[in-house]
């Protein structure tokens, strides 16, 4: 890669971030509004029903692995009504670089965006667990390499949905057919754990689920919770999905959009 | 032709079973107005964007200054801007900023960049409109903030695909007067038109495809002479009959 390219990716980069400090703002009021609604009915509401009150730091875990999710339909959405629209697209496949990496900065931009915003949930989260959730249990080390890991997995997922997407009228489709479940059956209420107690064949078939990473792993470096899919095979599985999810959805975007 | 700047060698371009491009061979001189004609259908978007690089080819090869694109595709980019026929400039940045971050993609920054985009507001008089956002704009305005922006890196071949579609008359002599000066500039342009009229006062070669082949290249003037007849327009239109009877 020439240093002219590594230029124009910087600068398409830095274009991308500036657009996304003008709605920063309404993103952290919405990202509060959530974790609020869903730490408080999880920590303190829940209890009630039985759960353990430790269910809280659970689920704190789980909506920071999770947050980029609710990014991707939103950031879909904007790819393809630039496809069916303006297509800006087409103006930086003649900018000088290679046009998958103009794809790569997105995969980057949309990645940056989640953790931008996934970053604030665990001091937000401590704010109202209290003590219900100690922040020494957070291994650091473990906790980068996931925070890393499943932002790009969003990015990657992004593309990856993007290139399949029909139009705009598929996009409720993509969201109830793939990301709902995926995000639902990823381990995000549940431990995998105990998902393999009520039915193991079930266990087994959510391993294709890369949430069932992203979460368990979120859970082990945050919580340090015994799991029986070890941190690494879930660092390791997380990377592969965005691997994949990079290489085929540039390839099928390739294909859509017919570029060089 | 001398002085070649770009050659479009048997480019042929498959839409699936559908052939757009047939073989199409074109040398683009430089500092020379080239347009390329024909009706709807013809090849011509598709032609223009394949040597935007928007689009890649099925065979053939396009040589800039006697090297395939395709052997360094980011370097040829350096040297080509593109206008598209649809405005394409992102919504969410004003027009300044718009022209800002395509001067930062070429390595133009702070006082040049600044200068650059005051020179071609001043150009193509969209001064006033620097701080408004793409979609306050008139479709002749967004045109002139295309054409400046796919100017802005100096580059040495501009693709301008229908740059005057749907403009106000004194709209597109204006830009004429501009396209002109590009040329004495040095810059080659390749224009994409449905505008007879256009392709006669600007162009120093028609190229008239027509169902994805080149049907003929000369100059206006030569066309006119050949065909008997006192304008473009009625050039094409003998050559388009001609093509529907065979």
């Amino acid at each position: 890669m020439k240093l002219t390219n590594m230029v124009v990716f910087k600068e398409l980069l830095k274009t991308d971030l500036m657009l996304f400090k003008r709605i920063f703002i309404d993103k952290l009021i919405n990202l509060f509004i959530w974790i609020i609604t869903m730490l408080g009915v999880n920590a303190y509401i829940m209890p009630a029903f039985g759960l353990t009150t430790e269910y809280g730091g659970f689920m704190l875990a789980s909506i920071l692995a999770c947050s980029g999710l609710f990014e991707v339909t939103p950031s879909v959405s904007q790819i393809i009504s630039d496809l069916e629209g303006d297509r800006t697209i087409d103006y930086k496949l003649t900018l000088p670089i290679p046009s998958w990496l103009v794809f790569v900065e997105s995969l980057v931009n949309y990645a940056f965006s989640a953790a931008a915003m996934a970053i604030l949930i665990l001091p937000v989260g401590k704010l109202i667990l209290w003590n219900m959730f100690s922040l020494s249990s957070v291994n650091i080390v473990q906790f980068i390499v996931m925070f890393i890991l499943f932002n790009l997995f969003y990015g990657a997922l992004t593309l990856w949905q993007a290139s399949f997407v029909k139009d705009m009228a598929s996009i409720e489709n993509a969201w109830m057919r793939y990301i709902y479940p995926m995000w639902f059956l990823g381990c995000f209420q549940f431990s995998w754990d105990s998902l393999y107690q009520v039915s193991p064949v079930l266990a087994y078939l959510d391993l294709v689920n890369p949430m069932t990473y992203i979460t368990e792993g979120t859970r082990i470096a945050i919580l340090g919770t015994e799991s029986s899919l070890n941190f690494w095979s879930c660092a390791a599985m997380t990377f592969l999905f965005c691997i994949f999810g990079t290489v085929h959805g540039i390839k099928r975007l390739q294909k859509r959009l017919d570029f060089v | 032709m001398s002085n070649v700047l770009l050659e479009i060698k048997s480019v042929e371009k498959d839409f699936g079973s559908s052939k757009a491009l047939k073989g199409v061979s074109l040398n683009l001189e430089e500092g020379k107005i080239i347009s390329l004609l024909g009706v709807n259908g013809a090849g011509k978007t598709t032609l223009s964007s394949i040597i935007a690089t928007l689009r890649p080819l099925t065979r053939g090869d396009v040589l800039f200054k006697g090297i395939s694109i395709y052997k360094d595709i980011s370097a040829f980019r350096s040297n080509i801007g593109y206008c598209p026929q649809k405005p394409n400039l992102n919504a969410l940045l004003t027009v300044r900023e718009n022209l800002e971050a395509s001067g930062r993609y070429y390595g133009i920054k702070g006082v040049a960049i600044q200068e650059r985009i005051k020179y071609f507001a001043h150009q193509l008089r969209f001064e006033s409109y620097l701080d408004h956002y793409p979609s306050t704009l008139s479709g002749g305005y967004k045109q002139r903030v295309l054409i400046a922006r796919s100017l802005i890196h100096q580059p040495k071949l501009v693709i301008l695909d229908e740059p005057t579609v749907a403009l106000d008359p004194h709209i597109r002599h204006q830009l004429w007067e501009y396209i002109r000066g590009l040329r004495e500039q040095g810059i080659t342009i390749l224009l994409t038109t449905h505008y007879l009229d256009e392709a006669e006062v600007l162009s120093d070669y028609v190229c008239v495809l027509n169902k994805g082949t080149v049907s003929l290249i000369d100059t206006p003037e030569n066309l006119k002479l050949a065909f008997q007849k006192s304008r473009l327009e009625d050039v094409f239109i003998q050559l388009t009959n001609e093509s529907q009877e065979l």
